[in-house]
């Protein structure tokens, strides 16, 4: 295939790739979108990655005036179809996918209130004027809370913002004021929240934000006991700066 | 540094010269000498960029007079190569050959490495039946046999050959002739090329069936193709990082650790080297796909086959960044987490039994080239004194295999995206059903997500609302140890038979284990 006697065609063809990925780290890095792919933890990682190709790079030019009789392409295109993907196609936050309701979790294996391997006991969770205001770093950590300790928390006021998750499994009453809980990166993101109930659902479009104030009732779902949202009022609101919470 | 000495032999018109050329021709810029010694002169000559290359050099004999160690002492002495490769007169008994190379003298400085035997399949039957013991006198002192002109032999006759040559010799790799213009279309290639294709073809059947057969219009079409490019760059600015760590301490064990010392740790106490397996996973915090480039070279090192799988399987689980975020995804229930890691390590160490009492006899692939490693510079013969060749050699070998891998890890991620796209997880719910359907479900939904070990925890968390404990435990424990992206990568070091093999071993083990936990003890 192609060869040349003066430059070595193969190494340049891996400087430029290793060069477009390292120009896509920085810059999805600097601009703060690394956040649509990837959780805060993994982005040293990126860091040291960023790094190591660089070092690459420069003992891949020393290759440069060595000629090898043959190319095989191949392989290369393999690197170079995420390349294109990632500049030109801009990040997304991803609404759909798996879901994961709160609660479930207890029903898998019957008596699960076990607090002895808890991750949030000591979040310095605490209640406002007697309401419970869920954000974008707390979110996930007073799901957990309010899923062990149900009793704590019934009648009390909660104030969240979620997307408007609707489901097949639910009353035309009900829906699940949602966040995005990303792990690892957003392959694995899942919708997660508690169910609400408010009687003018049918108005509320699909995915669209929302602001929920409601009060914490223990009711029951597909035959499990969980706690429940029971909507005071939900007013249409603009999406959050955070496009996921975290677990950790 | 021994001189390691590679014999080409067989008869005028096999393709020894072309085989030499295509060894040489990956070793043009090596920093290693190469001395070729012709006693046979063919149609094929030499190509020109190794004549014209610093490092080779190209010694043609024609007096048989001369003995051949004083020949390769005085080639050794003056250029001290790093290898000899001989291309061996047809008509000359191998076995001479090799004596003159067993000479004292010669022992101390040089060792008999590979012994090619170039065969033309097109001409096999008539040199067998009239040339007899010469002819086969080479096959049976060689190490590798290369059948060469397979073209337009039907394949009945191909199977006739090999069986001759195994009959002869039965330790020996018999090999195809390997023509480096067209390897584009060799097996892997396609494969890759099929995942590729079948997933777009996949893709836009899912498309067409979720929207009725309607055209979709062109801005859901493109947010579809927005949220796929998303996922599928999450996992490679994830999977990055651990690929580059991977490689480079696979590099690091290349080049530094010598295959002996690997041998003489590993032969003394066989129940600690499996203990030393299962925990080292606790020292490797990496990705699941990082694993096997370190695992693979463990294994070409010389650590026995069943220990390093031991590994392989039980590091991405005891992972420790795994436990956490078990723990974190099932609050309240560390006993999922435990019984991951359990059951995880059992799991491996019967997969390993079964390969202690059916051992691989051929683990790599059956490349005539794969004793030669493509980055040119590293490998025991290389002259790698001096920490700063070291590094030139760690970097260059861990860009490389890089590559080699990465491909592998591109492919997986963007099927597995695919499938996350264009399949909602309630079509997984409806499948559900009882012990073993919701469990071969799970199973099967990790294999082809291919998710990473460290945040499968909480996807199959999402499914816990419609699948038993059992099923999302199947979920957890195959995911780790194998899934697409991982089978891909194996293909890259390993061949088929290897793969299928471990594959199916590990399939079949983690089914049959889970659905006895799932029996007796999650009832």
């Amino acid at each position: 295939m192609l060869s040349s006697k003066r430059f070595n065609i193969e190494a340049l063809i891996k400087i430029i790739i290793l060069l477009g990925f390292t120009v896509f780290f920085i810059f999805i890095i600097q601009s703060g979108k690394i956040q649509l792919y990837v959780h805060p933890r993994i982005i040293p990682y990126v860091k040291f990655a960023i790094i190591a190709i660089i070092i690459m790079i420069v003992f891949l030019f020393k290759d440069i005036r060595r000629p090898t009789g043959r190319l095989d392409i191949l392989p290369y295109l393999f690197f170079i179809v995420p390349l294109i993907l990632a500049f030109a196609l801009p990040a997304r936050t991803i609404q759909s996918g798996f879901i994961s309701l709160n609660s479930t979790v207890k029903s898998v294996q019957g008596n699960s209130n076990n607090s002895s391997n808890s991750m949030s006991s000591d979040q310095g969770l605490k209640l406002e004027n007697d309401a419970l205001i869920l954000d974008d770093d707390n979110f996930v950590q007073w799901l957990e809370e309010i899923d062990k300790n149900t009793e704590k928390y019934i009648d009390k006021k909660v104030l969240l913002t979620g997307f408007v998750l609707k489901d097949s499994r639910f009353k035309s009453n009900e829906f699940v004021p949602a966040r995005k809980m990303m792990s690892c990166c957003a392959a694995d993101a899942t919708s997660i929240g508690l169910l609400c109930r408010f009687d003018k659902t049918s108005e509320l479009t699909d995915n669209s934000w929302v602001k929920v104030n409601g009060i914490i009732k223990l009711s029951e779902f597909d035959g499990t006991k969980m706690p429940v949202i029971e909507a005071v009022d939900v007013q249409k609101t603009d999406a959050p700066e955070q496009p996921y919470v975290y677990p950790y | 540094m021994k001189t390691k000495i590679d014999i080409v032999s067989g008869f005028i018109g096999s393709g020894k010269t072309t085989l030499i050329n295509s060894i040489l021709k990956e070793h043009l810029s090596s920093e290693n000498k190469i001395v070729v010694i012709q006693c046979e002169f063919g149609e094929e000559e030499i190509i020109k960029e190794a004549l014209e290359s610093e490092n080779i050099v190209v010694e043609k004999l024609n007096d048989k007079d001369i003995s051949f160690s004083e020949i390769i002492q005085d080639i050794i002495n003056n250029y001290h190569p790093g290898r000899i490769i001989i291309e061996y007169n047809g008509m000359s008994k191998l076995s001479d050959l090799l004596e003159s190379l067993k000479s004292p003298h010669l022992r101390k400085i040089s060792k008999t490495d590979n012994i090619i035997c170039t065969v033309d399949a097109k001409t096999y039957g008539i040199f067998s039946s009239n040339l007899g013991a010469s002819f086969f006198e080479k096959i049976t002192g060689s190490g590798v046999i290369l059948l060469n002109n397979t073209e337009g032999i039907p394949k009945s006759e191909l199977e006739s050959i090999k069986g001759s040559i195994k009959a002869l010799n039965k330790q020996a790799d018999i090999a195809f002739e390997f023509k480096p213009d067209t390897r584009k279309y060799d097996f892997l290639s396609s494969v890759l090329l099929s995942v590729l294709a079948a997933s777009a073809i996949f893709f836009v059947i899912s498309l067409l069936r979720y929207f009725n057969v309607r055209l979709p219009d062109i801005d859901t079409l493109y947010s579809y193709l927005q949220i796929f490019s998303t996922i599928f760059l999450s996992i490679l600015i994830q999977a990055f990082p651990f690929i580059l760590l991977g490689v480079f301490i696979s590099s690091v064990i290349q080049v530094f650790v010598k295959t002996d010392t690997i041998t003489k740790v590993f032969s003394k106490n066989k129940g600690l080297s499996y203990i030393m397996s299962i925990l080292a996973g606790l020292f490797f915090p990496v990705c699941d796909c990082a694993i096997i480039p370190v695992s693979a070279r463990l294994i070409k090192k010389g650590v026995p086959v069943p220990i390093s799988l031991v590994f392989m399987l039980v590091a991405p689980i005891i992972n420790p960044i795994v436990i956490a975020s078990t723990l974190y995804a099932f609050p309240g229930q560390p006993q999922i987490a435990l019984y991951r890691v359990l059951f995880g390590i059992i799991i491996a160490l019967l997969v390993s039994i079964i390969f202690i009492l059916s051992p691989p006899k051929n683990l790599f692939k059956k490349d005539v080239y794969s004793f030669v490693c493509k980055c040119g510079s590293c490998g025991e013969d290389t002259d790698n004194s001096g920490i700063f060749k070291k590094i030139d050699s760690i970097f260059r070998h861990a860009c490389s295999e890089f590559f080699e891998v990465g491909k592998f890890l591109i492919a997986g991620s963007f099927f597995s995206s695919l499938v996350q796209v264009a399949v909602p997880p309630n079509v997984i719910a409806s499948i559900g059903g009882g012990t073993v359907v919701s469990l071969l479900v799970m199973m099967a939904a990790a294999f082809i997500l291919s998710v990473c070990s460290t945040s499968d925890a909480f996807i199959a968390r999402s499914f816990s609302s419609y699948m038993p404990t059992g099923a999302i435990m199947g979920f957890m424990v195959l995911g780790p140890m194998i899934d697409l992206k991982n089978l891909l990568m194996l293909t890259g070091s390993f061949n088929k038979r290897f793969v299928i093999k471990l594959v199916g071993s590990i399939i079949l083990v983690s089914f049959f284990s889970l659905y006895i936990l799932n029996l007796f003890i999650l009832r």
